[in-house]
Protein backbone atom coordinates (compact mmCIF):
# COMPACT_ATOMS: atom_id res chain seq x y z
CA UNK A 1 0.00 0.00 0.00
CA UNK A 2 1.44 3.19 -0.89
CA UNK A 3 2.20 5.82 1.12
CA UNK A 4 1.22 8.81 -1.61
CA UNK A 5 -1.83 8.92 -3.17
CA UNK A 6 -1.68 8.53 -6.84
CA UNK A 7 -1.28 11.41 -9.25
CA UNK A 8 -3.88 9.96 -11.95
CA UNK A 9 -6.75 9.77 -9.24
CA UNK A 10 -8.30 13.35 -10.92
CA UNK A 11 -8.47 11.79 -14.13
CA UNK A 12 -11.31 9.32 -12.63
CA UNK A 13 -13.56 12.77 -12.02
CA UNK A 14 -12.66 14.50 -15.23
CA UNK A 15 -13.21 11.49 -17.08
CA UNK A 16 -16.78 11.45 -15.43
CA UNK A 17 -17.18 15.16 -16.55
CA UNK A 18 -16.34 14.71 -19.98
CA UNK A 19 -12.74 16.16 -19.54
CA UNK A 20 -11.00 13.65 -20.89
CA UNK A 21 -11.16 12.82 -24.86
CA UNK A 22 -9.43 10.47 -26.81
CA UNK A 23 -5.70 8.78 -26.09
CA UNK A 24 -6.41 10.45 -22.53
CA UNK A 25 -9.34 8.78 -21.99
CA UNK A 26 -7.91 5.46 -22.99
CA UNK A 27 -4.95 5.63 -21.15
CA UNK A 28 -7.06 6.90 -17.90
CA UNK A 29 -9.10 3.65 -18.69
CA UNK A 30 -6.64 1.52 -18.49
CA UNK A 31 -4.75 2.60 -15.36
CA UNK A 32 -8.16 2.59 -13.38
CA UNK A 33 -8.37 -1.27 -14.08
CA UNK A 34 -4.72 -1.78 -12.60
CA UNK A 35 -4.96 0.83 -9.86
CA UNK A 36 -6.94 0.59 -6.72
CA UNK A 37 -7.47 3.81 -5.37
CA UNK A 38 -8.87 4.98 -8.68
CA UNK A 39 -11.26 2.10 -9.18
CA UNK A 40 -12.13 2.95 -5.54
CA UNK A 41 -12.63 6.53 -6.73
CA UNK A 42 -14.69 5.85 -9.18
CA UNK A 43 -17.28 3.35 -7.18
CA UNK A 44 -17.13 6.48 -4.40
CA UNK A 45 -18.48 8.63 -7.41
CA UNK A 46 -20.67 6.50 -8.48
CA UNK A 47 -22.57 5.93 -5.92
CA UNK A 48 -22.24 9.36 -4.64
CA UNK A 49 -23.86 10.08 -8.17
CA UNK A 50 -26.44 7.22 -7.55
CA UNK A 51 -27.65 8.38 -4.55
CA UNK A 52 -28.25 12.00 -6.02
CA UNK A 53 -30.22 10.47 -8.86
CA UNK A 54 -32.27 8.57 -6.66
CA UNK A 55 -33.91 11.49 -4.40
CA UNK A 56 -37.53 11.04 -4.30
CA UNK A 57 -38.89 13.03 -7.66
CA UNK A 58 -42.38 13.81 -7.11
CA UNK A 59 -45.05 14.35 -9.86
CA UNK A 60 -47.99 16.67 -10.05
CA UNK A 61 -51.23 14.26 -10.51
CA UNK A 62 -52.89 14.47 -14.18
CA UNK A 63 -55.55 16.65 -13.14
CA UNK A 64 -53.29 19.31 -11.90
CA UNK A 65 -51.20 18.94 -14.81
CA UNK A 66 -54.26 19.77 -17.19
CA UNK A 67 -54.81 22.69 -14.92
CA UNK A 68 -51.32 23.89 -15.18
CA UNK A 69 -51.23 23.45 -18.69
CA UNK A 70 -54.19 25.57 -19.40
CA UNK A 71 -53.29 28.48 -16.87
CA UNK A 72 -49.98 27.84 -19.03
CA UNK A 73 -51.95 28.07 -22.41
CA UNK A 74 -54.03 30.65 -21.35
CA UNK A 75 -51.32 33.26 -20.11
CA UNK A 76 -49.40 32.94 -22.97
CA UNK A 77 -52.45 33.21 -24.82
CA UNK A 78 -53.74 36.57 -23.20
CA UNK A 79 -49.68 37.31 -23.49
CA UNK A 80 -49.70 37.25 -27.19
CA UNK A 81 -53.53 38.91 -27.66
CA UNK A 82 -53.53 41.52 -25.49
CA UNK A 83 -49.84 42.39 -25.00
CA UNK A 84 -50.77 46.00 -23.27
CA UNK A 85 -52.15 43.70 -20.12
CA UNK A 86 -48.76 42.15 -19.65
CA UNK A 87 -47.05 45.11 -20.15
CA UNK A 88 -48.72 46.82 -16.99
CA UNK A 89 -46.28 44.89 -15.11
CA UNK A 90 -43.13 46.57 -16.52
CA UNK A 91 -41.38 48.80 -13.79
CA UNK A 92 -41.94 52.18 -14.16
CA UNK A 93 -37.69 52.52 -14.48
CA UNK A 94 -38.22 50.26 -17.45
CA UNK A 95 -41.56 51.38 -18.98
CA UNK A 96 -39.58 55.25 -18.47
CA UNK A 97 -36.62 53.99 -20.82
CA UNK A 98 -39.48 52.34 -23.18
CA UNK A 99 -40.78 55.83 -23.50
CA UNK A 100 -37.73 57.52 -24.66
CA UNK A 101 -37.44 54.66 -26.97
CA UNK A 102 -40.74 55.26 -28.41
CA UNK A 103 -40.39 58.55 -28.93
CA UNK A 104 -37.03 58.81 -31.08
CA UNK A 105 -38.89 55.47 -32.93
CA UNK A 106 -42.14 58.04 -33.62
CA UNK A 107 -39.69 60.49 -34.42
CA UNK A 108 -38.04 58.60 -36.87
CA UNK A 109 -41.19 57.27 -38.53
CA UNK A 110 -42.55 60.49 -38.79
CA UNK A 111 -39.43 61.61 -40.39
CA UNK A 112 -38.65 58.76 -43.08
CA UNK A 113 -42.19 57.63 -43.13
CA UNK A 114 -45.93 58.95 -43.31
CA UNK A 115 -47.77 57.29 -40.39
CA UNK A 116 -51.18 56.35 -42.26
CA UNK A 117 -49.26 54.79 -44.52
CA UNK A 118 -47.07 52.78 -41.75
CA UNK A 119 -49.99 52.20 -40.31
CA UNK A 120 -52.27 50.99 -43.53
CA UNK A 121 -48.94 48.49 -44.59
CA UNK A 122 -48.97 46.82 -40.94
CA UNK A 123 -52.38 46.16 -41.02
CA UNK A 124 -52.58 45.07 -44.65
CA UNK A 125 -49.70 42.45 -43.64
CA UNK A 126 -51.60 40.49 -41.12
CA UNK A 127 -54.89 40.82 -41.36
CA UNK A 128 -56.66 40.39 -45.68
CA UNK A 129 -60.17 41.15 -45.26
CA UNK A 130 -62.65 39.71 -48.33
CA UNK A 131 -65.92 41.11 -47.88
CA UNK A 132 -69.03 40.08 -50.33
CA UNK A 133 -70.50 42.87 -52.02
CA UNK A 134 -72.45 45.33 -49.60
CA UNK A 135 -70.44 44.36 -46.97
CA UNK A 136 -69.53 47.76 -44.58
CA UNK A 137 -66.53 47.02 -43.10
CA UNK A 138 -63.41 48.99 -41.97
CA UNK A 139 -60.15 48.55 -40.79
CA UNK A 140 -57.52 50.50 -38.62
CA UNK A 141 -54.73 50.14 -36.05
CA UNK A 142 -54.52 51.20 -32.74
CA UNK A 143 -51.67 50.36 -31.18
CA UNK A 144 -50.38 47.28 -31.38
CA UNK A 145 -54.05 45.94 -32.00
CA UNK A 146 -55.29 45.67 -35.51
CA UNK A 147 -59.56 46.19 -35.64
CA UNK A 148 -61.85 45.45 -38.26
CA UNK A 149 -65.21 46.59 -37.56
CA UNK A 150 -67.79 44.62 -39.51
CA UNK A 151 -71.08 46.61 -39.25
CA UNK A 152 -73.41 44.76 -41.98
CA UNK A 153 -73.05 41.81 -44.32
CA UNK A 154 -70.20 38.74 -44.66
CA UNK A 155 -66.61 38.74 -44.92
CA UNK A 156 -63.77 36.28 -44.82
CA UNK A 157 -60.72 37.16 -42.70
CA UNK A 158 -57.34 35.22 -43.12
CA UNK A 159 -55.16 36.83 -40.58
CA UNK A 160 -51.34 36.00 -40.47
CA UNK A 161 -49.70 35.84 -37.14
CA UNK A 162 -47.40 38.46 -35.70
CA UNK A 163 -46.10 38.01 -32.51
CA UNK A 164 -46.34 42.07 -31.78
CA UNK A 165 -50.08 42.63 -33.19
CA UNK A 166 -53.24 41.65 -32.11
CA UNK A 167 -55.99 41.45 -34.56
CA UNK A 168 -59.94 42.10 -33.19
CA UNK A 169 -63.13 41.67 -35.39
CA UNK A 170 -65.22 44.23 -33.58
CA UNK A 171 -69.06 43.20 -34.20
CA UNK A 172 -72.36 45.07 -33.57
CA UNK A 173 -72.92 42.68 -31.08
CA UNK A 174 -69.85 41.75 -29.47
CA UNK A 175 -66.14 40.50 -31.04
CA UNK A 176 -64.04 37.81 -32.62
CA UNK A 177 -60.49 37.28 -31.55
CA UNK A 178 -57.80 35.51 -33.33
CA UNK A 179 -54.19 34.35 -33.90
CA UNK A 180 -53.07 33.19 -37.42
CA UNK A 181 -56.41 32.45 -38.71
CA UNK A 182 -58.55 31.47 -41.11
CA UNK A 183 -62.43 32.21 -40.73
CA UNK A 184 -65.40 33.98 -42.45
CA UNK A 185 -68.33 36.21 -40.25
CA UNK A 186 -71.62 37.30 -40.99
CA UNK A 187 -73.64 39.80 -39.75
CA UNK A 188 -77.00 41.17 -40.10
CA UNK A 189 -79.51 43.44 -38.43
CA UNK A 190 -76.82 44.21 -36.12
CA UNK A 191 -76.40 41.10 -35.11
CA UNK A 192 -73.50 38.30 -35.23
CA UNK A 193 -75.22 35.40 -37.84
CA UNK A 194 -72.68 33.20 -38.58
CA UNK A 195 -68.83 32.23 -37.71
CA UNK A 196 -67.10 29.81 -39.46
CA UNK A 197 -63.23 28.86 -38.90
CA UNK A 198 -60.94 27.59 -41.84
CA UNK A 199 -58.00 27.20 -40.33
CA UNK A 200 -56.25 28.35 -36.45
CA UNK A 201 -58.73 28.98 -33.57
CA UNK A 202 -61.03 32.38 -32.81
CA UNK A 203 -62.63 33.41 -29.43
CA UNK A 204 -65.82 34.79 -29.94
CA UNK A 205 -67.28 37.39 -27.58
CA UNK A 206 -70.98 38.21 -27.82
CA UNK A 207 -72.79 40.54 -25.70
CA UNK A 208 -74.99 38.59 -23.19
CA UNK A 209 -73.29 34.91 -24.30
CA UNK A 210 -70.93 33.41 -23.02
CA UNK A 211 -67.58 33.66 -24.82
CA UNK A 212 -67.24 30.62 -27.61
CA UNK A 213 -63.80 29.16 -28.50
CA UNK A 214 -63.62 27.85 -31.78
CA UNK A 215 -61.42 26.02 -33.92
CA UNK A 216 -60.74 25.10 -37.59
CA UNK A 217 -63.63 22.98 -39.19
CA UNK A 218 -66.15 24.19 -36.53
CA UNK A 219 -68.62 27.15 -36.87
CA UNK A 220 -71.27 28.78 -34.85
CA UNK A 221 -74.79 29.72 -35.65
CA UNK A 222 -77.05 32.45 -33.76
CA UNK A 223 -79.81 29.92 -34.60
CA UNK A 224 -78.15 26.98 -33.26
CA UNK A 225 -77.01 28.25 -29.90
CA UNK A 226 -79.52 28.26 -26.75
CA UNK A 227 -79.94 31.57 -25.15
CA UNK A 228 -77.99 32.11 -21.84
CA UNK A 229 -81.22 31.96 -20.07
CA UNK A 230 -81.68 28.34 -21.20
CA UNK A 231 -78.31 26.93 -20.30
CA UNK A 232 -78.83 28.13 -16.72
CA UNK A 233 -81.07 25.20 -15.61
CA UNK A 234 -79.75 22.31 -16.07
CA UNK A 235 -82.44 20.19 -18.24
CA UNK A 236 -82.39 22.74 -21.04
CA UNK A 237 -78.51 22.51 -20.79
CA UNK A 238 -78.70 18.67 -21.13
CA UNK A 239 -81.17 18.99 -24.34
CA UNK A 240 -78.53 21.91 -25.75
CA UNK A 241 -75.62 20.25 -25.05
CA UNK A 242 -76.04 16.83 -27.43
CA UNK A 243 -77.56 19.39 -30.36
CA UNK A 244 -74.45 21.12 -30.02
CA UNK A 245 -72.55 18.07 -30.18
CA UNK A 246 -74.17 17.08 -33.11
CA UNK A 247 -73.79 20.57 -34.90
CA UNK A 248 -70.08 20.04 -34.16
CA UNK A 249 -70.12 16.27 -35.48
CA UNK A 250 -72.38 17.27 -38.89
CA UNK A 251 -69.17 19.43 -39.61
CA UNK A 252 -66.87 16.55 -38.43
CA UNK A 253 -68.27 13.95 -40.63
CA UNK A 254 -66.41 14.88 -44.09
CA UNK A 255 -63.32 15.82 -43.03
CA UNK A 256 -62.72 12.56 -40.77
CA UNK A 257 -65.01 9.66 -42.06
CA UNK A 258 -62.77 6.97 -40.24
CA UNK A 259 -64.27 8.45 -37.24
CA UNK A 260 -67.59 7.88 -37.39
CA UNK A 261 -67.99 4.38 -36.09
CA UNK A 262 -66.68 5.43 -33.42
CA UNK A 263 -68.51 8.95 -32.89
CA UNK A 264 -71.41 6.67 -32.87
CA UNK A 265 -70.59 3.69 -30.70
CA UNK A 266 -69.90 6.60 -28.09
CA UNK A 267 -73.16 7.67 -27.12
CA UNK A 268 -74.00 4.33 -26.71
CA UNK A 269 -71.17 3.05 -24.38
CA UNK A 270 -71.71 6.03 -22.08
CA UNK A 271 -75.37 6.37 -22.27
CA UNK A 272 -76.29 9.77 -19.96
CA UNK A 273 -76.43 8.42 -16.15
CA UNK A 274 -78.10 10.74 -13.62
CA UNK A 275 -75.75 9.49 -10.69
CA UNK A 276 -73.24 10.24 -12.93
CA UNK A 277 -73.82 13.41 -13.59
CA UNK A 278 -73.58 14.08 -10.01
CA UNK A 279 -70.50 12.88 -9.43
CA UNK A 280 -67.50 15.35 -9.55
CA UNK A 281 -65.52 11.56 -8.65
CA UNK A 282 -67.03 9.98 -12.30
CA UNK A 283 -66.81 13.56 -14.14
CA UNK A 284 -62.83 13.46 -12.74
CA UNK A 285 -62.56 9.88 -14.00
CA UNK A 286 -64.11 10.06 -17.14
CA UNK A 287 -61.37 12.79 -17.97
CA UNK A 288 -58.43 10.94 -16.88
CA UNK A 289 -59.55 8.39 -18.95
CA UNK A 290 -59.36 10.59 -21.72
CA UNK A 291 -55.69 12.04 -21.03
CA UNK A 292 -54.89 8.38 -20.71
CA UNK A 293 -55.85 7.41 -24.12
CA UNK A 294 -54.47 10.64 -25.36
CA UNK A 295 -50.96 9.94 -23.99
CA UNK A 296 -51.42 6.09 -25.57
CA UNK A 297 -51.72 8.48 -28.73
CA UNK A 298 -55.22 6.39 -28.86
CA UNK A 299 -56.62 9.56 -30.32
CA UNK A 300 -59.84 8.25 -31.68
CA UNK A 301 -60.56 6.28 -28.98
CA UNK A 302 -59.93 9.52 -26.53
CA UNK A 303 -62.47 11.60 -29.09
CA UNK A 304 -64.83 8.95 -28.97
CA UNK A 305 -64.72 8.89 -24.94
CA UNK A 306 -65.00 12.79 -24.98
CA UNK A 307 -68.00 12.92 -27.02
CA UNK A 308 -69.50 10.60 -24.43
CA UNK A 309 -68.26 13.26 -21.66
CA UNK A 310 -69.86 16.13 -22.83
CA UNK A 311 -73.19 13.97 -23.27
CA UNK A 312 -73.38 12.50 -19.85
CA UNK A 313 -71.53 16.47 -18.01
CA UNK A 314 -72.96 18.88 -20.33
CA UNK A 315 -71.77 21.15 -17.55
CA UNK A 316 -68.53 19.46 -16.59
CA UNK A 317 -66.10 21.34 -15.10
CA UNK A 318 -63.78 20.40 -18.21
CA UNK A 319 -66.36 20.83 -21.28
CA UNK A 320 -64.39 23.26 -23.03
CA UNK A 321 -61.35 21.38 -22.82
CA UNK A 322 -62.70 17.88 -23.52
CA UNK A 323 -64.56 19.80 -26.31
CA UNK A 324 -61.48 20.43 -27.89
CA UNK A 325 -60.41 16.61 -27.45
CA UNK A 326 -63.92 15.77 -28.82
CA UNK A 327 -63.04 17.77 -32.37
CA UNK A 328 -59.32 18.00 -32.24
CA UNK A 329 -59.62 15.39 -35.30
CA UNK A 330 -61.36 17.37 -37.52
CA UNK A 331 -59.74 20.72 -36.87
CA UNK A 332 -56.13 18.75 -37.67
CA UNK A 333 -57.65 17.47 -40.59
CA UNK A 334 -59.10 21.14 -41.52
CA UNK A 335 -55.88 22.64 -40.65
CA UNK A 336 -53.10 20.49 -41.86
CA UNK A 337 -53.14 19.29 -45.42
CA UNK A 338 -56.86 18.80 -45.81
CA UNK A 339 -57.79 21.84 -48.43
CA UNK A 340 -61.56 20.35 -48.75
CA UNK A 341 -62.16 21.27 -45.65
CA UNK A 342 -61.96 25.11 -46.11
CA UNK A 343 -65.16 26.93 -46.21
CA UNK B 1 -50.30 37.99 -50.04
CA UNK B 2 -48.63 35.84 -47.64
CA UNK B 3 -49.72 31.60 -47.26
CA UNK B 4 -50.57 31.54 -43.95
CA UNK B 5 -47.57 29.33 -42.39
CA UNK B 6 -49.01 25.79 -41.34
CA UNK B 7 -47.52 23.93 -38.93
CA UNK B 8 -47.65 20.37 -38.31
CA UNK B 9 -48.03 20.18 -34.39
CA UNK B 10 -48.48 16.37 -34.05
CA UNK B 11 -46.37 15.63 -30.98
CA UNK B 12 -44.68 12.85 -32.44
CA UNK B 13 -43.35 14.23 -35.06
CA UNK B 14 -42.58 17.86 -34.39
CA UNK B 15 -38.86 18.34 -33.14
CA UNK B 16 -38.14 20.61 -30.64
CA UNK B 17 -36.64 23.00 -32.46
CA UNK B 18 -39.34 23.17 -35.56
CA UNK B 19 -41.86 23.55 -32.05
CA UNK B 20 -39.98 26.45 -30.86
CA UNK B 21 -40.12 27.94 -34.08
CA UNK B 22 -43.45 27.91 -34.65
CA UNK B 23 -43.69 29.89 -31.23
CA UNK B 24 -41.92 32.33 -31.96
CA UNK B 25 -43.83 32.82 -34.78
CA UNK B 26 -47.32 32.92 -32.97
CA UNK B 27 -48.43 29.31 -33.19
CA UNK B 28 -49.38 29.33 -29.45
CA UNK B 29 -50.11 24.89 -29.51
CA UNK B 30 -46.69 24.89 -30.00
CA UNK B 31 -46.19 25.99 -26.68
CA UNK B 32 -48.90 22.61 -25.54
CA UNK B 33 -46.55 20.75 -27.05
CA UNK B 34 -43.27 21.35 -25.40
CA UNK B 35 -45.33 21.61 -22.15
CA UNK B 36 -46.57 17.98 -22.78
CA UNK B 37 -43.25 16.83 -23.55
CA UNK B 38 -40.97 18.23 -20.65
CA UNK B 39 -43.07 19.46 -17.92
CA UNK B 40 -42.62 16.31 -15.73
CA UNK B 41 -38.70 17.30 -16.12
CA UNK B 42 -39.10 20.76 -15.39
CA UNK B 43 -41.44 20.28 -12.46
CA UNK B 44 -39.44 17.72 -11.06
CA UNK B 45 -35.91 19.59 -10.62
CA UNK B 46 -37.68 22.67 -9.38
CA UNK B 47 -39.68 20.34 -7.06
CA UNK B 48 -36.17 19.71 -5.69
CA UNK B 49 -35.41 23.08 -5.34
CA UNK B 50 -38.22 24.45 -2.95
CA UNK B 51 -40.90 23.81 -1.22
CA UNK B 52 -43.86 24.97 -1.76
CA UNK B 53 -46.14 23.58 -3.76
CA UNK B 54 -47.58 26.88 -5.41
CA UNK B 55 -44.32 28.09 -5.91
CA UNK B 56 -43.11 25.02 -7.78
CA UNK B 57 -45.75 25.44 -10.02
CA UNK B 58 -45.08 29.42 -10.64
CA UNK B 59 -41.66 28.46 -11.53
CA UNK B 60 -43.23 26.02 -13.73
CA UNK B 61 -45.03 28.57 -15.05
CA UNK B 62 -42.73 30.66 -15.53
CA UNK B 63 -40.41 28.51 -17.20
CA UNK B 64 -42.83 28.14 -19.90
CA UNK B 65 -43.98 31.43 -20.46
CA UNK B 66 -40.14 32.30 -20.36
CA UNK B 67 -39.01 30.15 -23.29
CA UNK B 68 -42.21 31.18 -25.24
CA UNK B 69 -41.31 34.49 -25.18
CA UNK B 70 -37.54 33.81 -25.78
CA UNK B 71 -38.61 30.78 -28.31
CA UNK B 72 -36.74 32.52 -31.18
CA UNK B 73 -33.22 32.75 -29.49
CA UNK B 74 -32.89 28.08 -29.02
CA UNK B 75 -30.01 27.26 -30.60
CA UNK B 76 -31.85 24.05 -32.96
CA UNK B 77 -30.39 21.52 -30.81
CA UNK B 78 -32.25 18.11 -30.77
CA UNK B 79 -33.38 18.66 -27.69
CA UNK B 80 -34.60 21.61 -25.88
CA UNK B 81 -34.57 20.26 -22.50
CA UNK B 82 -31.59 21.42 -20.91
CA UNK B 83 -32.27 24.93 -22.27
CA UNK B 84 -35.92 24.62 -20.38
CA UNK B 85 -34.27 23.38 -16.84
CA UNK B 86 -31.40 25.56 -17.26
CA UNK B 87 -34.01 28.47 -17.55
CA UNK B 88 -36.26 27.38 -14.75
CA UNK B 89 -32.42 27.02 -12.69
CA UNK B 90 -31.89 30.69 -13.68
CA UNK B 91 -35.24 31.69 -12.36
CA UNK B 92 -34.62 29.67 -8.73
CA UNK B 93 -31.74 31.08 -8.98
CA UNK B 94 -33.42 34.81 -9.48
CA UNK B 95 -35.57 34.22 -6.82
CA UNK B 96 -32.66 33.94 -4.05
CA UNK B 97 -34.63 32.20 -1.60
CA UNK B 98 -33.34 31.23 1.98
CA UNK B 99 -31.73 27.76 2.06
CA UNK B 100 -34.37 26.72 4.62
CA UNK B 101 -36.97 26.40 1.61
CA UNK B 102 -35.05 23.67 0.23
CA UNK B 103 -34.04 21.80 3.18
CA UNK B 104 -38.25 21.78 4.11
CA UNK B 105 -38.29 20.44 0.49
CA UNK B 106 -36.06 17.86 0.61
CA UNK B 107 -37.36 16.63 4.28
CA UNK B 108 -40.91 16.73 2.71
CA UNK B 109 -40.03 14.44 -0.28
CA UNK B 110 -37.60 12.32 1.85
CA UNK B 111 -40.89 11.52 4.06
CA UNK B 112 -42.63 10.53 0.93
CA UNK B 113 -40.13 8.16 -0.40
CA UNK B 114 -40.33 6.92 3.22
CA UNK B 115 -43.78 5.57 2.30
CA UNK B 116 -42.99 3.16 -0.19
CA UNK B 117 -41.40 0.79 2.33
CA UNK B 118 -43.13 -1.77 3.91
CA UNK B 119 -40.24 -3.08 6.20
CA UNK B 120 -39.66 -0.46 8.98
CA UNK B 121 -35.43 -1.23 9.37
CA UNK B 122 -35.25 -0.43 5.61
CA UNK B 123 -37.64 2.34 5.53
CA UNK B 124 -35.96 3.87 8.35
CA UNK B 125 -32.39 3.48 6.90
CA UNK B 126 -32.69 4.60 3.54
CA UNK B 127 -34.66 7.65 5.11
CA UNK B 128 -31.36 8.19 7.11
CA UNK B 129 -29.58 8.29 4.38
CA UNK B 130 -31.75 10.78 2.18
CA UNK B 131 -31.87 13.20 5.21
CA UNK B 132 -28.37 12.88 5.44
CA UNK B 133 -28.08 13.70 1.94
CA UNK B 134 -30.43 16.20 2.28
CA UNK B 135 -28.46 17.68 5.32
CA UNK B 136 -25.47 17.40 3.26
CA UNK B 137 -26.59 19.02 0.07
CA UNK B 138 -28.27 22.01 1.65
CA UNK B 139 -25.01 23.05 3.24
CA UNK B 140 -23.63 23.53 -0.18
CA UNK B 141 -23.59 26.63 -2.19
CA UNK B 142 -26.69 27.03 -4.83
CA UNK B 143 -24.72 27.41 -7.77
CA UNK B 144 -22.83 24.37 -6.98
CA UNK B 145 -25.86 22.76 -5.75
CA UNK B 146 -27.51 23.87 -8.89
CA UNK B 147 -24.61 22.07 -10.76
CA UNK B 148 -24.59 19.32 -9.50
CA UNK B 149 -28.63 18.38 -9.35
CA UNK B 150 -28.49 19.47 -13.28
CA UNK B 151 -25.33 16.71 -14.03
CA UNK B 152 -26.24 13.82 -11.67
CA UNK B 153 -30.27 14.25 -10.86
CA UNK B 154 -31.25 15.56 -14.67
CA UNK B 155 -28.06 13.55 -16.61
CA UNK B 156 -26.98 16.87 -18.95
CA UNK B 157 -23.35 16.89 -19.91
CA UNK B 158 -21.03 19.44 -18.75
CA UNK B 159 -21.80 20.95 -21.93
CA UNK B 160 -25.31 21.13 -22.28
CA UNK B 161 -25.25 22.68 -18.26
CA UNK B 162 -22.77 25.18 -19.38
CA UNK B 163 -25.29 26.18 -22.09
CA UNK B 164 -28.22 26.24 -19.99
CA UNK B 165 -27.03 28.42 -17.33
CA UNK B 166 -24.70 30.39 -20.20
CA UNK B 167 -21.57 29.98 -18.03
CA UNK B 168 -18.13 28.57 -19.46
CA UNK B 169 -17.17 24.94 -19.52
CA UNK B 170 -14.76 24.99 -17.18
CA UNK B 171 -17.16 27.12 -14.36
CA UNK B 172 -19.08 23.77 -14.85
CA UNK B 173 -16.03 21.39 -14.38
CA UNK B 174 -14.73 23.26 -11.17
CA UNK B 175 -18.20 23.81 -9.46
CA UNK B 176 -18.87 20.16 -9.89
CA UNK B 177 -15.89 19.08 -8.61
CA UNK B 178 -15.97 21.21 -5.41
CA UNK B 179 -19.72 20.26 -4.88
CA UNK B 180 -18.73 16.27 -5.28
CA UNK B 181 -15.64 17.26 -3.04
CA UNK B 182 -17.75 19.17 -0.40
CA UNK B 183 -20.43 16.69 -0.19
CA UNK B 184 -18.26 14.21 0.23
CA UNK B 185 -16.43 15.85 2.85
CA UNK B 186 -19.94 16.99 4.73
CA UNK B 187 -21.25 13.07 4.32
CA UNK B 188 -17.78 12.05 6.00
CA UNK B 189 -16.99 9.94 3.04
CA UNK B 190 -13.13 9.67 1.63
CA UNK B 191 -11.83 10.34 -1.70
CA UNK B 192 -10.98 14.42 -0.95
CA UNK B 193 -8.77 15.54 -3.70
Amino acid sequence: MSLQPCPRKWQVEAARDGRLLGKDLESASRHRETCAECSHEERELCALGHELSRLPAVHLDQVSVQRSRQRLMAAHNESVIDPPARERGVSLGVAGALAVALTAAGWLVLVHRPPAASHAQASREIVEVHAQAGARWAKHLEGSRIFVDLEDGAAAFEIHPHPGRSVVIRLPDGEVRDVGTVFDVRVAERHTQHVAVSEGRVSIRLNGRSTVSLGAGESWDAELTPSPVARGSQPAAAKASPSALAHVEKRLAPARPSAAPEATAAPQALAPSAADSQSTKAEDDAYLHIVDLLREAKDSEAEAQAKGYLLRFPNGFRRIEVLNIATRGARDAGTYGAPGARQ
Amino acid sequence: MTAPRRVQLAQGELTDAAALEALSQGHISALGVLYDRYQASVFSFVRRATNDASDVEDVVHVTFMTAARAASNFDGRQSCRPWLVGIAARLLHRRKRGMSRWARALRELTVREGERHTDPHRELSARDEVNRLSAALEKLTEPKRIVLLLAETEGLSSEEIAGALQIPVGTVWTRLHHARRDLRRLLGREGES
